[in-house]
């Protein structure tokens, strides 16, 4: 079976789109492998010498185009992970994708099959997380201070896992690292052990996501925002990790996060899909049966809800977090309950508040 | 060392329609230790990371020292931060993670390590240097993670939420240690926490923060004696005072406090007070804490006009206190009385109000009327 075949299936099958082999049209010798045309209103990327993959009705951004070219290459060998700057440039590349494009990309890819002969990929060992440490420069724009700042955040991975593959992007600026899941069991985090196994994993990535924020924050005295991709089971799914990590970037900078780990927040996720169609319904819904419009739902509700959530709909527990009487809280609950129709001691009820608190800061100012 | 003074700061975020940050003014003396205290969202983390420098100021000025910072690189600005689950580096010693940073700024080798045994010294973790970070308890962890502040010889400390992710017990210890530290160092500390039982430990100063905008900036002692509005009242005390709603009544030469099933003559000492601010039969809010209200007979016989009559809800035994949750009427309020005294559930209390100690608001701006009478200190010494 061809090399390629594979990763394209999970391509084509992700944007839903036809392919077929054919040859290279002689009359268009210029372009490199890897590379596109677009002819007879059909987009053919390059295989080799002689062969190429036709697209016939294939309407798609150029970036989306290069983030499957690059998947080949990266499976060409004709690129090397552990060199040069491709990934970094693949992750530019997601920046400017659409969150359509970018959720196509992670859905296309599964975690399934046998790791064959992957050349140098698999130098690293799978599976694994990538890792994007972003920051903004502030008050130093040089590139010999960017380019400073990357080496402190370096420096700040050396000392954290003792070792590891990164490569730097000077255009975030972004500094990217492979972290494999075998290095996980080195790291420490606070709290009690969770006994589910997976959540183990994910709740170290949590802690790791923050703590390098904080560590690279206070060596290189930038603002950094840390973020980690889905799990890479194979080497065909480094760009889905990538749009992945650009997925859990776009959301956390929407809630103004300094870090998260892909998978965090499915929520906010669901929440993050929908055009304005979708949100005038979900706004139409979730005001149906209120007293008053949400602007004018009283002060406080959204950290009131998240306080419930998070105490379980225990109202004394929520009081306390919020250090407030628990006669208060109830009163303010009982308020919410008058404007909005949802009481927050009841369990739907919390859950559409809350996808109300998650749904409100991007778009109720404007309602 | 040195001041740090905030003058006018705004903060607005691109696309706000409202700055997170109003026309903050604070002036933090030389060696002060000044905490920022508020909820979530209240602007206070916002604020330390403009005087660190991770965010641009919107308007308004900012100094440390005699320097105006507003411009300034964050590492040019001679500060060191210390954050929450600030981890330490698990494959380096607990020498390397303190000079860490110093060796990343190229600082020579003989002056790391004068500053390191320093420090080590300082925070009492000599005999650890050569230890690595899994061999360590948590507090030694959390010493050392100040230890590579430390060593920077900072003009001021910024910390943000330091203790969030430790348990109870330790988080009470490191409250004391970063205290000692600070009377230790004499260095200018900016400290920033949503734990009001932190920041009146700690600071020399808290500085209570709502909706982006100083509610009040005074110390512990006067921030929980005069609270000046109710949320300063609600936000500061554990459990939090009690407000009933009601109104300033004249009767005769008397002014009493009334609400349903309450009537409460009021202090002659404080008619002034009443008089002056316009609430006589306005609707305002009683605040008492629950350390006003008594169960002991001989208050209540000195004083039998503060008595309220009420019905026992919930009993807390704290060890060495207990609250209980009453209702007089539709109010409900928690005192804190002497453990030894024996209440159930569904009984009925006589609680006697000190009202030398009570607090009145504006119902309407929820502004404090400057009812409470200062509260004096005593040297003891």
């Amino acid at each position: 079976m061809d090399w390629w075949r594979d990763a394209l299936e999970h391509w084509t099958k992700a944007f839903g789109i036809e392919w077929m082999l054919v040859e290279w049209p002689n009359s268009v010798p210029d372009v490199p492998r890897f590379g596109w045309c677009n002819r007879d209103e059909a987009w053919l990327l390059r295989l080799d010498e002689g062969r190429a993959i036709r697209f016939p009705n294939w309407d798609t951004s150029e970036q989306v185009r290069c983030a499957l070219a690059w998947t080949l290459r990266q499976l060409a060998h004709e690129q090397r992970f552990s060199g040069g700057r491709p990934v970094g440039q693949a992750y530019a590349g997601c920046r400017d994708m659409t969150f359509a494009e970018l959720t196509a990309v992670v859905a296309g890819v599964d975690g399934h099959g046998e790791p064959r002969d992957w050349g140098t990929l698999a130098q690293k060992k799978f599976p694994g997380y990538l890792i994007a440490i972003e920051w903004t420069a502030k008050h130093a724009n040089s590139e010999r201070q960017v380019a400073e700042d990357a080496d402190i955040a370096r420096h700040v991975i050396e000392a954290m896992f003792g070792h590891g593959w990164t490569e730097f992007d000077a255009n975030g600026p972004c500094l990217l690292v492979f972290l494999a899941q075998d290095d996980l069991a080195g790291i420490e985090r606070d709290g009690d052990e969770p006994a589910c196994v997976g959540d183990q994993s994910f709740s170290k990535l949590l802690a790791i996501a923050e703590q390098l924020a904080a560590a690279v924050r206070a060596e290189a005295f930038v603002d950094a925002k840390v973020w980690v991709s889905m799990p890479i089971v194979s080497p065909h799914m480094v760009f889905s990790a990538l749009a992945s990590l650009q997925l859990t970037a776009r959301m956390g900078d929407r809630y103004n996060r300094t870090h998260g780990v892909f998978g965090e927040d499915p929520a906010l996720y669901l929440l993050s899909i929908g055009g304005s169609a979708q949100w005038k319904v979900l706004q139409a819904m979730l005001t149906a049966r209120a007293a008053q419009p949400l602007r004018d739902w009283p002060d406080g509700w959204r950290e009131l809800t998240e306080a419930m959530i998070k105490a379980n709909l225990n109202a004394s527990e929520a009081a306390r977090s919020l250090y407030v009487h628990r006669n208060t809280l109830l009163a303010r609950i009982e308020r919410l309950y008058e404007s909005s129709g949802f009481d927050v001691r009841r369990g739907e009820d919390a859950i559409a508040l809350y996808l109300a608190a998650r749904f409100m800061p991007q778009q109720v100012a404007s309602t | 060392m040195a001041r740090v003074l905030l003058e006018h700061i705004y903060k607005t975020y691109s696309g706000a329609s409202e700055p997170t940050v109003k026309d903050f003014n604070l002036d933090i003396q030389d060696k002060e230790f000044v905490v920022f205290v508020g909820p979530s969202g209240c602007g206070k983390t916002t604020t330390l990371r403009m005087i660190a420098g991770l965010e641009d100021i919107t308007d308004g000025n900012l100094y440390i020292g005699e320097r105006r910072v507003n411009d300034v690189a964050p590492k040019d600005r001679d500060i060191a931060m210390v954050f929450q689950n600030y981890a330490l580096y698990p494959h380096m010693s607990v020498y390397q993670n303190m000079a860490f940073g110093l060796k990343l700024r190229k600082v020579p080798k003989a002056e790391i390590d004068k500053r390191v045994q320093e420090a080590a010294k300082i925070l009492d973790i000599a005999h650890l240097l050569d230890r690595k970070p899994k061999a360590l308890s948590g507090g030694q962890r959390q010493r050392v993670a100040l230890g590579r502040a430390i060593v920077r010889e900072p003009q001021v400390f910024l910390m943000d939420e330091p203790l969030s992710n430790l348990d109870a017990k330790l988080r009470v210890q490191m409250r004391a240690e970063i205290r000692k530290l600070h009377q230790r160092l004499q260095t200018t500390m900016i400290y920033v926490t949503h734990d009001q039982t932190e920041a009146m430990t700690m600071g020399d100063r808290i500085c209570v923060m709502r909706d982006g905008i100083i509610q009040q900036a005074d110390t512990p002692q006067v921030v929980y004696s005069q609270p000046k509005n109710m949320f300063v009242a609600g936000f500061i005390g554990s459990p939090a005072m009690n407000f009933i709603r009601g109104e300033i009544v004249a009767d005769g030469d008397a002014f009493y406090f009334r609400a349903p099933a309450i009537s409460l003559r009021l202090p002659e000492g404080r008619y002034g007070v009443l008089k002056s601010s316009g609430v006589i039969g306005k609707p305002v809010v009683l605040g008492v804490r629950p350390e006003d209200l008594h169960d002991e007979e001989v208050f209540m016989t000195t004083y039998p006009d503060t008595v309220l009559q009420s019905q026992v809800e919930v009993v807390e035994h704290m060890g060495s206190e207990l609250y209980l949750h009453c209702s007089v009427g539709e109010n409900t309020f928690i005192a804190r009385v002497n453990p030894r005294h024996m209440y159930h559930v569904g009984s009925s209390v006589k609680l006697a109000v000190d009202l030398n100690k009570i607090h009145i608001f504006d119902a309407e701006t929820e502004v404090s009327i400057g009812f409470a009478a200062p509260a004096k200190q005593e040297a003891l010494v």
